[in-house]
């Protein structure tokens, strides 16, 4: 956190060439990769590298570690494609809407359990997001269980394209759209560090009391936190609405939405600036090609079965059996991470510190 | 049923300081045990129980062994994020080896209605309630009356003076851990004879377990046993009112009231 | 009045056990008044209703002549009340700069001028050469200085030091008490709960002595430690 006099030679620990590079990379890809399930697969990751750095700012920095993080990115989804749908309004023009919604909604969420300690504080997440999940599935207005979906939009010009921020097949302004948004928050999760914020932040996550005994005002920095990581998961929730054009409460709201962010982070390790997009870059690749490959539902062969044939069983499960094999690697990764290296991926590379 | 489940789970929480996320899951995999015993062998709920019962404690001792050890006196990070994988595995192992589809199990012992004065009562509940009772009883007998109960009992208080007094404090959590898991592996026997059997069950039960927790205070099995009593006649005076999708509501918002109102629950010690 | 600290009738009760019973006492600027008294007396309960950490259930805290009752512990930090912990929290993951920095930084919101002064107050506190040590490396005498430097960088007029000699070796007790003597030349007031009377003696302008939650007298050291209640609850046991 020692900033060499003036000059800038490293990115925490990571040779500033090296980020050049990689920056560099990310903006060549899609023209290499033109296929779209290859340019699809570095979107997620970026979206989720994104959601993981935004949820470090208050999971790793803050040390408030919550896993109801869903609930401001279903505030993004949701506000996004019912004023589309409903309206036609552009999510140029609600944005300010869902993140004023999401905001408060921070606020109401954060004031009264920013005083808890520690499993508490997790559990009570954990609520919060469940009970929004199910007022979200029961909702009409929004389409209860079964979501929003948005109407598909001809564009007559690029220009119209940008403004419904539909773009059909194209996926090419989705990925420089969503490299934007995790460069900036990336950015902004390196520069906090050298604010007095990044250092409030970090003396609160070790040790609350000494923090205020020093006037460090912490439920404000806490809630300061908290905001900066809404911001840009309610941003990312617009994103995602508009780049899947259908919004339903599993992929948005669910309990495991809100692990999925928190997972990122921890997988690639907390408390640093990297972590969170390594472990983006991990596990969404994985998951995404697990997904796409063992998508499973095909049905298990009774007629081989009958005859015994149990050819028909590994047939079964080599096409991913009743599905979810992502989250079956999701959770293996986890248990091994927290068991193994509790400091998350960043952790095996520590030496460069 | 919720005070069983929650009975586990505040027995983890008290003596390891360990909050089991995957405690539903426990409870899900029991009620497909269950569900096997009585499709492949005939085996009738309240015959497999016993056994159910006896291998999840083995499956609790195995997973404590592997993982639950080196969560005591880690960090909230690992402790929270390895169970919370542990539920994800499972949950996902269950729909990849089961899929998602709900199952019942058929007729059994327990099935049919039951007539008293002029009230139907489904009997798989009333057993499933007597079961429970007596699994209640059979835990507060072993934890206040046995040696090893009482051992586990100081391992909770303080482990430190447990280790002086001889007490092999790894042995007690891994007996914890066993004990938790025998607990709700009964419940899931019992759930699966009135209630459907998915995936995604565990969840359904175990969040307002930790209601029940939370209202008789974190780590007190007793509190346990009366929050998970209260809770269940919340959900069902919730339910009276209102539609039963929101129900479950009334039970997080109480969570909610009690950890900001009463953080070492309704009653439980500092 | 030239009193900078003005405690009145402070009281707080823990589930019907008094631990502060009407406690009244004033502490003039540029004073150094010893808090002191047997274990349990209350004297840490005292250092954490001063500090906004309890709230007290009666009396008033009057800090140049303002009332401070009830404030949170960071608004009475920002106004010009600091404190050390007798259980030593010391950010255990940043360095000694970055610790006494976040201090710093309250007050100068421009890092660079935060380092400065974080800087001097290393100098002051001797720790120059462990600047870029992690608050968990250190040893407790090193870490009682990393607090002292952490609440000197909040630029207090009043400062709460609670036990600096307590678990330090022999040795290193005359540097500490040195080092207490150079933070009443930068111009701090200051209130220490002290245990070695040794250093009380030395150190220590007037003495408040505390027994059960309430002040049983107060004076001179020496004369203090001459009242015949003092002798038996306290150097009769063991303390002398």
């Amino acid at each position: 956190m020692n900033p060499a006099s003036g000059e800038i030679r490293r990115v925490e620990g990571v040779p500033w060439w090296i980020v050049v590079g990689g920056l560099g990379a990310l903006i060549a890809y899609p023209l290499a990769f033109t296929m779209p399930f290859h340019q699809h697969i570095v979107i997620m990751a970026l979206l989720y590298g994104t959601l993981g750095t935004a949820w470090n700012i208050l999971g790793g920095y803050t040390g408030q570690v919550s896993i109801g993080h869903g609930v401001y990115y279903g505030i993004g989804a949701y506000t996004a494609a019912y004023f589309y749908v409903n309206f036609g309004l552009s999510p140029w023009v609600s944005w300010p809407l869902a993140l004023m919604i999401a905001f408060v909604a921070a606020f109401v969420i954060g004031l009264p359990t920013f005083r808890l300690r520690g499993h508490y504080f997790v559990l009570a997440s954990v609520f919060i997001a469940e009970a929004a999940y199910i007022i979200i599935s029961n909702w009409e207005m929004v389409g209860g269980a079964i979501g929003l979906e948005y109407p598909i939009h001809r564009a007559e010009s690029p220009l119209d394209a940008l403004w419904h921020l539909q773009f059909h097949k194209s996926k090419l302004p989705y990925y420089y759209g969503i490299l934007t948004l995790f460069v900036a928050s990336v950015f902004v999760s390196w520069r906090i560090r050298f604010r007095p914020l990044g250092y409030f932040l970090k003396a609160v996550s070790e040790e609350q009391d000494a923090a205020r005994s020093l006037g460090v005002d912490i439920a404000r920095y806490k809630m300061v936190a908290l905001l900066i990581s809404v911001l840009f998961t309610t941003l990312c929730g617009i994103f995602y609405a508009q780049y899947v054009m259908y919004v339903e409460p599993v992929s948005t709201m669910s309990l495991i939405i809100s692990l999925e962010i928190a997972f990122i982070a921890i997988f690639g390790g907390i408390k640093t600036l990297w972590g969170p997009v390594l472990g983006a870059f991990i596990i969404i690749p994985v998951t995404e090609l697990l997904r796409a490959n063992f998508s499973g539902h095909i049905a298990l062969d009774q007629s081989a079965l009958a005859e015994g044939g149990i050819g028909a069983w590994v047939d079964y499960y080599m096409a991913g059996g009743g599905g979810n094999v992502d989250l079956l690697v999701y959770g293996l990764l986890i248990i091994i991470i927290a068991r193994f290296q509790p400091n998350g991926v960043i952790g095996f590379f520590h030496r460069f510190d | 049923m919720f005070a069983l489940v929650a009975m586990g789970l505040s027995l983890i929480y008290g003596i390891m300081d360990v909050v089991n996320f995957a405690h539903g899951e426990f409870l899900m995999i029991a009620m497909y045990a269950s569900f096997f015993m009585w499709t492949y062998l005939g085996f009738d709920p309240l015959l497999s129980s016993p056994i159910i019962a006896l291998c999840m404690f083995g499956f609790g001792v195995l997973i404590y062994r592997w993982l639950g050890r080196y969560l005591v006196g880690a960090t909230l990070i690992p402790q929270v994020f390895a169970t919370f994988g542990l539920m994800v595995f499972m949950q996902a192992g269950a729909n990849f080896l089961w899929k998602a589809d709900t199952r019942t199990l058929p007729e059994n012992l327990s099935s049919g209605l039951f007539q008293f004065g002029g009230l139907f009562f489904n009997v798989a509940e009333l057993v499933a309630a007597g079961g429970a009772l007596a699994t209640a009883l059979l835990m507060f007998w072993f934890i206040n009356r046995t040696e090893t109960g009482l051992a586990l009992q100081a391992t909770a208080e303080d482990q430190q003076a447990a280790r002086l007094l001889g007490i092999d404090t790894d042995r007690m959590f891994a007996i914890a851990w066993g004990l938790s898991a025998a607990t709700v592996g009964i419940g899931g026997v019992l759930l699966s004879t009135y209630y459907v059997i998915n995936p995604l069950v565990g969840v359904k039960w175990v969040l307002p377990a930790f209601v029940a927790v939370a209202i008789g205070g974190f780590g007190s099995v007793l509190g346990a046993f009366y929050g998970g009593i209260i809770i269940g006649l919340i959900q069902v005076g919730g339910g009276f009112f209102t539609s039963a999708n929101y129900k479950t509501l009334f039970a997080y918002g109480l969570f909610l009231l009690i950890v900001l109102v009463r953080p070492h629950g309704l009653m439980g010690r500092k | 009045m030239s009193d900078l600290l003005a405690i009145n009738e402070l009281s707080k009760n823990f589930g019907g056990v008094c631990a502060s019973d009407r406690v009244n006492f004033t502490v003039d600027k540029g004073e150094i008044v010893g808090l002191i008294g047997p274990n349990g007396a209350g004297k840490t309960t005292v250092f954490n209703l001063i500090s906004g950490f309890v709230r007290p259930d009666g009396g008033r805290v009057t800090f140049d002549d303002k009332d401070v009752t009830g404030l949170r512990p960071d608004q009475i930090s920002r106004l010009g009340i600091a404190r050390t912990f007798q259980i030593l929290k010391p950010f255990p993951h940043m360095t000694v700069e970055e610790n006494v920095m976040v201090g710093a930084l309250v007050r100068h919101p421009h890092p660079a001028v935060a380092r400065e002064l974080a800087g001097h107050c290393i100098e002051l506190v001797g720790l120059e050469h462990k600047r870029d040590a992690l608050g968990g490396e250190l040893s407790t005498g090193q870490r009682k200085r990393l607090e002292m430097a952490r609440a000197m960088a909040t630029e207090p007029r009043l400062l709460l030091l609670d036990e600096i000699t307590g678990g330090v070796d022999q040795p290193s007790i005359p540097g500490l008490m040195k080092l207490v003597g150079s933070l009443r030349d930068e111009g701090v007031t200051l209130l220490i709960i002290e245990h070695n009377m040794r250093v009380v003696m030395e150190l220590v302008d007037r003495v408040i002595f505390l027994n059960l939650g309430a002040k049983l007298t107060e004076g001179p050291p020496r004369e203090v430690a001459a009242n015949p209640d003092v002798r038996r609850l306290y150097l009769g046991s063991g303390h002398a």
